[in-house]
């Protein structure tokens, strides 16, 4: 597999790090990463600093019997700690709805629902119209290509819009392509699937 | 390229410095035997204390690191809005999973704070968020490995630390403003950018600059 054209700013892998990202834009950017070792070795960088820098804090003492609280506990088995990967079949995606032809939306929830995050899948040489963005959107592609006016977009490729940018993405001929989208609420588009479409195809 | 070169050599001879004072460590704790000096320099380093856990479950390394981490967690906590005694809450549960999932460690891809960050990082979002988030990515890249018994190891990765806070000091400091208050608050770099009324690509382009640095100067860690 080759490695992705398309990656996320430094400022959005420092926000990821920092851990300042909301869950469904960190998720988009957590599946851009199982396909860019190049971004995967930019986290670990910036996670050594992240390190440095708490190292560099000023210590603040815990209360007095912490430690053996501590030193107590190691016996005992933890929490149960998930430590599992969130890849695109890990997300808990809401049921498959067809728009039409080849093209539907997977909705999930994650956070408290704050955002939106759903995959999007385009039949083989759909033609979208111009259309615009409300408020920040990350996209990471999982499967197949389309192309816009930035470029080519294939699976593991990073995409973030913002408000002011419009684009009319063109899905490569070859096969369907499939999207992890984050995006911002409220999105009133949204609120009737038809008017998404319409956004979309023009249709 | 004069200040370039310059930082370089202030980088170049704080590296020697450091190294002068670790050598200065071992030849203390040689002599300490006697106990006189005993207190003049506290502790191992992570590394050798992280790999006393891993290989032996040795508990009085856990206390070690615990006296030595777990107080820097807890400050790192409260500067991210923590009150104190969810700060202490966390702090130790952060250290209780350093011990739990020591064998996720790899000293490899991490040093044992950048470990460590991750861990807070992550316990903090979810405590704060009270939900799953999708940083549980940065523990799953990390999988279980064969013991790291190469003594090697070791003094690369405390070289490789060293090398990520002289990257850090050696940042302007307009750069430097950026990376603290990202690291040390909950703001993503569009609030940092509106918080000192400054144009978003000013923030952006800065922190680009500075990862370009750290990753010129510290190499890929992988
Ligand atoms: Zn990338």
């Amino acid at each position: 597999m080759t490695t992705p054209n398309h990656h996320p700013a430094p400022a959005v892998l420092s926000d990821y790090v920092s851990g300042a990202l909301r869950p469904a834009f960190a998720t988009v950017v957590a599946a851009h990463l199982e396909s860019c070792p190049h971004c995967r070795a930019a986290v670990q960088t910036l996670e050594a600093l992240g390190g440095a820098m708490i190292e560099d804090l000023a210590p603040v003492s815990l209360s007095e019997g912490r430690i053996e609280q501590a030193m107590a506990a190691l016996d005992q088995a933890g929490p149960e700690v998930e430590a599992h990967a969130v890849t695109a079949d890990r997300i808990p995606f809401g049921p498959e709805r067809w728009l039409a032809p080849g093209m539907s939306i997977r909705k999930a929830k994650v956070g408290n629902g704050e955002d939106l995050l759903y995959l999007l899948r385009l039949p083989a040489g759909q033609k979208t119209v111009p259309h615009g963005h409300v408020g920040t959107e990350f996209t990471t592609v999982l499967k197949g290509a389309y192309v816009d006016g930035e470029g080519r977009f294939a699976a593991g490729d990073f995409c973030e819009m913002s408000n002011d940018i419009e684009h009319q993405p063109h899905v490569d001929r070859g096969g369907e392509c499939l999207c992890l989208i984050a995006s911002e609420k409220p999105m009133r588009q949204f609120t009737r699937l038809g008017r998404f479409v319409h956004m979309i195809t023009g249709v | 390229m004069i200040a370039q070169a310059l930082s370089y050599e202030t980088v170049q001879s704080r590296r020697i410095e450091r190294q002068g004072r670790r050598s200065a460590r071992v030849i203390l704790r040689v002599v300490g035997e006697t106990a006189v000096i005993a207190e003049a320099e506290p502790v191992e380093d992570a590394c050798a204390l992280m790999l006393r856990i891993t290989q032996a479950r040795d508990k009085a390394a856990f206390r070690a690191l615990f006296q030595m981490l777990a107080p820097k967690v807890k400050a790192y906590l409260i500067r991210h809005g923590a009150p104190p005694a969810q700060a202490e809450d966390l702090a130790q549960e952060t250290l209780l999973t350093v011990w739990r999932k020591a064998e996720y460690f790899d000293p490899r891809k991490a040093s044992v704070a950048a470990w460590v960050f991750t861990i807070a990082r992550n316990l903090r979002i979810d405590a704060l968020r009270r939900e799953r988030s999708a940083m549980s990515y940065a523990l799953s890249v990390l999988e279980p490995d064969q013991a790291p018994d190469n003594p090697e190891i070791e003094s690369s990765t405390a070289e490789r630390e060293g090398r990520v806070r002289d990257a850090m000091q050696s940042l302007p400091r307009e750069q430097l403003e950026v990376i603290r208050l990202s690291f040390y608050s909950d703001k993503a770099h569009a609030e940092i950018a509106h918080e000192l009324s400054l144009p978003l690509g000013t923030v952006k382009s800065r922190l680009r600059l500075a990862l370009a640095r750290l990753r010129g100067m510290v190499g890929d860690l992988a």
